[in-house]
């Protein structure tokens, strides 16, 4: 039997594959991970994988973050090389980082390898992203498409995509949470840790440059949240602050209103329980979009578009931006709404409908 | 103001045949409107010397820049496979985009460089796709992935008949960005036919007008097998008991030949072998052949301008109108009746039909272009679009706010 390669490049991409590369191992079906490094943190993820109670990666490209010209075209020579030497029947890739787009190119050209797209069909319709665009070529290039609903099904279709490539499977990130909120439950305690109780207090992330690389956009996003603490009392928001962020709010000498604390970035198990006791969540992430659905928290989203829409169907998310009115309007009318919703990406057998797919090809 | 800048990016020779009168258009027409056009070359290939002369004989500018992808590689020492081209290929273009800060970048055709367009588009810089929406539906075929992969990311797509437009259509590229052009090689023969009829190549070989069979076959599918190629030139030889047969051989045809031991087979008093030939006496041997047989996709379009008929031997085509216009016979099987039926082809079919419109092709795209510059289509095509997004996101999940 021929393996199954797993590339993966940032910490989303681990968690979702998680649970594919766990069945593995349990079915005993051979395969290997090839960990790009794309966010430059070698030994923080060897970490993550320990946590997770993952293997590691069998080879590590350390292609560290330069331009992304450069960093794509590093990483696909050196997957060509390890493709060479390992000859995989099937190469599994998730989302849509440039360890996507650089594992689809590096197989594009070898016939008789299979490339499965994991979380296949997303659109943001914002082209200005790359990300769109790594979604877009890894779509096209690969062989079977992993469909989280069949929204992204219907999505692929009308982008030409022969049907028999598509598979809907619900999403990998459902089986992932329902495992690892079990492993975080057993490991740790938050409320203890941040003095906070259930369901009082509230979550911050931002990180993406179109919010944190505008002094007005973080003004008004901050001007949202304090007033709401009058509003809906808000009284204790936990704002988890990436390096980006924190260096941005620094030279754009920003003050926080009182019911904002600034916390340090928390490892995943910690975030993943955090999300799950949070009364409300203010976010820009796409993955936390997901995470706090999934978890049936309500979800404010400082974007003005999303890829994940069925968050914001069945009524979890709204998609509020950067204005302040907008913000607090959406979240007064997300409190009122009922957490009643059925989760949209799956019923967290994901994984073994992939692994029934790809096996026969191996 | 900042002027409009546009860079025309090629990566291979017939690219520069096709694009040598929107390049000397979009040259010309800097004076008059307010934009700015680079002209650059990937250097995909190691002909880097050879394209010199080439340029000068097209009449066509040298470029203002050469990423030398080919040359690299093969002076550095580094494999030239795929993924080193590629990777090279990715760098350079960054670096290029970075250095000239291009407000739109142009492509053509479905060769390795139009891969480059996905450093492009991520950079935030919008792709013009000219020879958008060939589709041969075969997916062996390395160029499927390059076509499909650069029309989905283009900002302009220029068709060259509305059957390819209908393609990007049944494929969700929205219609605003299609247009349809007519197929560009018009342009290159219209011009270069005078240049061809000057050549000797007819007294040079020795050959009489519609008196011989002209060859090129260099498609892996139909060289890359003992008994494939075996099977051809068997066929060639018994046409060539019947009338000269003239075959260039690219080289790596001809180490093939050698490596498989059947080069001797080949030889025959009617076959003339030669080494690669000019663009030219190419062409004019087109014109005047009886009949052509041949893989590439480019000589099955000239020889149905050209009038001449032609037996294209592969699997699949990209250019089912040639077929359609009769002046073509499609077939990977038995060369020699193929050809044969070729011959019996009347070639009274319509010339037009890569260009129905009859208008010049080049000067179509270049005012399209400038209609496009002077409306900003560029500047909006990626800005984001709030209301449209939603009535996009509509249609695509159906009601929610």
């Amino acid at each position: 039997m021929k393996k199954i390669c797993f590339i993966l490049g940032t910490r989303p991409e681990i968690i979702k594959l998680s649970p594919l590369i766990r069945l593995c191992r349990l079915k005993n079906i051979p395969y290997f991970i090839i960990h790009t490094n794309q966010h430059y943190s070698a030994i923080l993820d060897k970490i993550f994988f320990k946590e997770l109670n993952l293997p590691y990666a069998k080879y590590n490209l350390n292609v560290g973050s330069a331009n992304h010209g450069l960093q794509t075209a590093s990483m696909i020579i050196a997957i060509e090389k390890i493709i060479i030497k390992e000859k995989p029947g099937c190469i599994i890739v998730e989302g849509d980082t440039n360890s996507v787009l650089a594992g689809a190119m590096a197989a594009a050209k070898e016939f008789n390898i299979t490339i499965a797209h994991v979380e296949a069909g997303l659109r943001s319709y914002d082209r200005k992203m790359p990300e769109e665009i790594n979604r877009i070529v890894a779509d096209h290039i690969s062989d079977i498409l992993f469909a989280p609903t069949i929204i992204q099904k219907e999505i692929l279709i009308k982008e030409g995509i022969p049907k028999n490539k598509i598979l809907v499977t619900g999403n990998t990130i459902v089986d992932a949470v329902k495992i690892n909120i079990e492993i975080s439950n057993k490991k740790m305690n938050v409320l203890k840790k941040y003095n906070v109780i259930e369901k009082k207090y509230s979550i911050l992330t931002l990180h993406r440059p179109s919010n944190v690389d505008f002094k007005i956009n973080l003004i008004k996003i901050f001007n949202g949240l304090k007033a709401l603490e009058k509003i809906v009392f808000l009284n204790k928001i936990i704002f988890l602050v990436h390096p980006r962020t924190l260096k941005n709010l620094n030279k754009f000498n920003i003050k926080l209103p009182n019911n904002i604390k600034m916390v340090n970035p928390v490892g995943y198990l910690e975030m993943l329980q955090l999300i799950s006791k949070a009364r409300l969540i203010f976010t820009d992430s796409g993955g936390i979009q997901e995470e706090a659905c999934i978890l049936k928290v309500p979800c404010i989203t400082l974007r003005n578009n999303t890829e994940r829409p069925e968050t914001v169907k069945i009524g979890g998310n709204i998609i509020a931006g950067q204005e302040t009115k907008k913000i607090i309007s959406s979240t007064i009318k997300i409190l009122n709404r009922k957490i009643k919703w059925k989760n949209p990406f799956g019923d967290g057998h994901s994984s073994e409908k992939m692994i029934r797919r790809i096996q026969p090809l191996l | 103001m900042k002027k409009f800048r546009i860079i025309s990016l090629l990566g291979i020779r017939p690219d520069l045949i096709r694009m040598f009168k929107l390049i000397n258009l979009l040259d010309i027409g800097q004076s008059k409107n307010n934009y700015e056009h680079l002209f650059m070359h990937t250097g995909q290939h190691f002909d880097y010397e050879l394209d010199g002369i080439f340029y000068k004989e097209l009449g066509v500018r040298l470029p203002d820049y050469n990423m030398e992808v080919g040359k690299t590689l093969k002076k550095g020492g580094h494999n030239t496979g795929f993924a080193y081209q590629m990777g090279l290929l990715f760098e350079r273009t960054a670096e290029m985009v970075e250095k000239f800060k291009p407000d739109a970048v142009m492509y053509l055709g479905d060769t390795n460089t139009v891969l480059s367009s996905v450093v492009v588009a991520r950079m935030g810089v919008p792709v013009i796709h000219l020879e958008a929406g060939g589709r041969s539906y075969d997916w062996r075929m390395p160029e499927e992935i390059n076509r499909i992969t650069i029309d989905h990311l283009s900002d302009v797509l220029y068709s060259y008949v509305p059957r390819y437009k209908s393609i990007l259509l049944s494929e969700g590229i929205p219609e605003f960005r299609i247009k349809v052009i007519g197929n560009i090689i018009h342009d290159a023969i219209e011009n270069f036919i005078y240049k061809a009829d000057q050549t000797n190549i007819l007294s040079k070989l020795k050959l009489q007008s519609k008196k011989f069979v002209l060859t090129t076959l260099h498609r892996e599918e139909n060289t890359n097998s003992k008994q494939i190629l075996l099977d051809k030139f068997s066929d060639l030889i018994k046409l060539a008991n019947e009338m000269k047969v003239v075959l260039p051989l690219m080289p790596r045809v001809r180490n093939n030949l050698k490596q498989f031991g059947i080069l001797n087979q080949v030889l025959h008093s009617n076959v003339i072998i030669t080494e690669p030939l000019g663009f030219f006496e190419f062409l004019k041997l087109e014109k005047e052949a009886k009949v052509i047989i041949s893989d590439s996709g480019t000589v099955q379009e000239e020889s149905l301008i050209l009038g001449t008929p032609c037996h294209i031997s592969r699997l699949s085509t990209e250019r089912p109108e040639t077929i359609e216009a009769g002046a073509t016979i499609l077939s990977n099987k038995n060369l020699y009746n193929n050809t044969k039926k070729a011959l019996t082809l009347k070639n009274n079919w319509n010339r037009w039909v890569l260009n129905p419109t009859k208008k010049s092709p080049s000067e179509v795209v270049y005012n399209d272009l400038m209609e496009k510059i002077n409306n900003n289509f560029f500047k909006n095509s990626r800005k984001f679009n709030y209301t449209k997004q939603n009535k996009i996101m509509k249609q695509a999940y159906g009601i929610f706010k």
